[in-house]
């Protein structure tokens, strides 16, 4: 379309040109992000997915020395057990039969990454699933299990293809499962309650939104 | 400018732009369909209908892609899924009934935009491939 230009014919005012360019590209710039941020945020994870994946809070003052419970977070079967001081003590001598002793291999958080392979050596709290092929490892916490002959110091024995962890979810030599029971992130909220699913490093800000 | 007669007013003259241009004219094509188009004075609300309906055509697609990132088509999980879409995902409840409300406008923008060609003789010479194509895409 004509433009009524106020200089000489064919003249191109190209400071008027420049500043209506920039105009239309900012404000379409500024639409555009407005209009995209709907479709950004449908990305986001929803409440119930938010919700799925919370921390699980778990009275600890219930268990007995001993004594195993198991929860579920993230759909997930997590091993809480209480051990008594003679299984924590034996940890150590256990270790020249271990594949991975020092858990160097293993996943675990850095915190977890101990001979007690956790954050008080008196709670065990780990993946119940096998490391080899997923099943869960069943307890055999008492020291010369009659199934697992008399040199058993006392853990967890996988029915499904015989892999072997001790107290501390370590990996037996000899075992399919090539590394320990992976260790998940989890505190200590106060004496009694255990939350797992955030980190004890950062109980303070955690990226799963505990609230 | 002055020195070089071939060079576009706001554009460079060199480089790669220039190296592009002249295997792959992009500049000539926008400037003859799309900045250089001769369009007549007497355009009014009615040939707005156009760009109208590929803006709505356009928007349809974008929400109905991610419609799909949520939707599951299965006459059991399909109303889940939908429920879904508009109570949980952000902002779910806006890209449905863009979505949804986007295919109302879309017949109306189109029927619109039909009525002009109809009324102005926009399928007449030398437009009649543009005719064609219209009805035979809307015809299906």
């Amino acid at each position: 379309m004509a433009d009524i230009a106020e200089g000489a014919p064919g003249e191109v005012d190209v400071s008027r040109r420049k500043f209506l360019v920039a105009a239309t590209a900012a404000t379409g710039g500024v639409g555009f992000v407005l209009a995209a941020t709907p479709f950004v945020k449908s990305w986001q994870p929803s409440e119930r997915a938010r919700a799925l994946g919370a921390p699980y809070e778990l009275d600890i003052s219930k268990l007995e020395p001993g004594q195993m419970t198991t929860i579920t977070w993230r759909k997930l079967p997590i091993y809480v057990v209480r051990r008594t001081p003679e299984m924590v003590a034996k940890l150590p001598s256990v270790d020249p039969v271990l594949k991975d002793p020092a858990s160097s291999d293993s996943d675990q958080p850095d915190y977890a990454k101990n001979p007690a392979r956790a954050l008080n050596p008196e709670f065990l709290v780990v993946i119940a699933t096998c490391t080899h092929l997923g099943c869960l490892p069943k307890q055999h916490f008492t020291p010369g299990d009659a199934a697992l002959g008399a040199d058993w110091p006392g853990g967890f024995f996988c029915p499904c293809h015989g892999s072997k962890f001790d107290m501390a979810g370590r990996v037996f030599s000899g075992s399919p499962a090539s590394v320990n029971l992976v260790i998940p992130p989890y505190s200590y909220k106060d004496d009694q309650t255990l939350v797992v699913g955030v980190d004890a490093a950062a109980t303070q800000s955690t990226d799963t939104g505990a609230a | 400018m002055a020195a070089n007669p071939d060079a576009v007013p706001g554009q460079k003259s060199g480089g790669f732009w220039a190296w592009l241009n002249k295997r792959m004219p992009i500049d000539e094509f926008v400037e003859s369909q799309l900045t250089g188009y001769f369009a007549p004075k007497n355009f009014n609300i009615w040939y707005f209908f156009g760009s109208l309906a590929l803006l709505v055509f356009v928007m349809q697609i974008v929400t109905g892609i991610f419609l799909t990132m949520h939707y599951k088509p299965s006459e059991v999980a399909a109303f889940d899924s939908v429920e879904y879409i508009m109570r949980e995902v952000e902002w779910g409840w806006l890209i449905r009934y863009l979505h949804s409300t986007g295919a109302s406008f879309f017949f109306i923008v189109v029927y619109l935009h039909m009525f002009r060609a109809l009324m102005y003789g926009s399928y007449r010479a030398p437009r009649e491939t543009a005719g064609i194509s219209a009805c035979s895409s809307t015809s299906r």
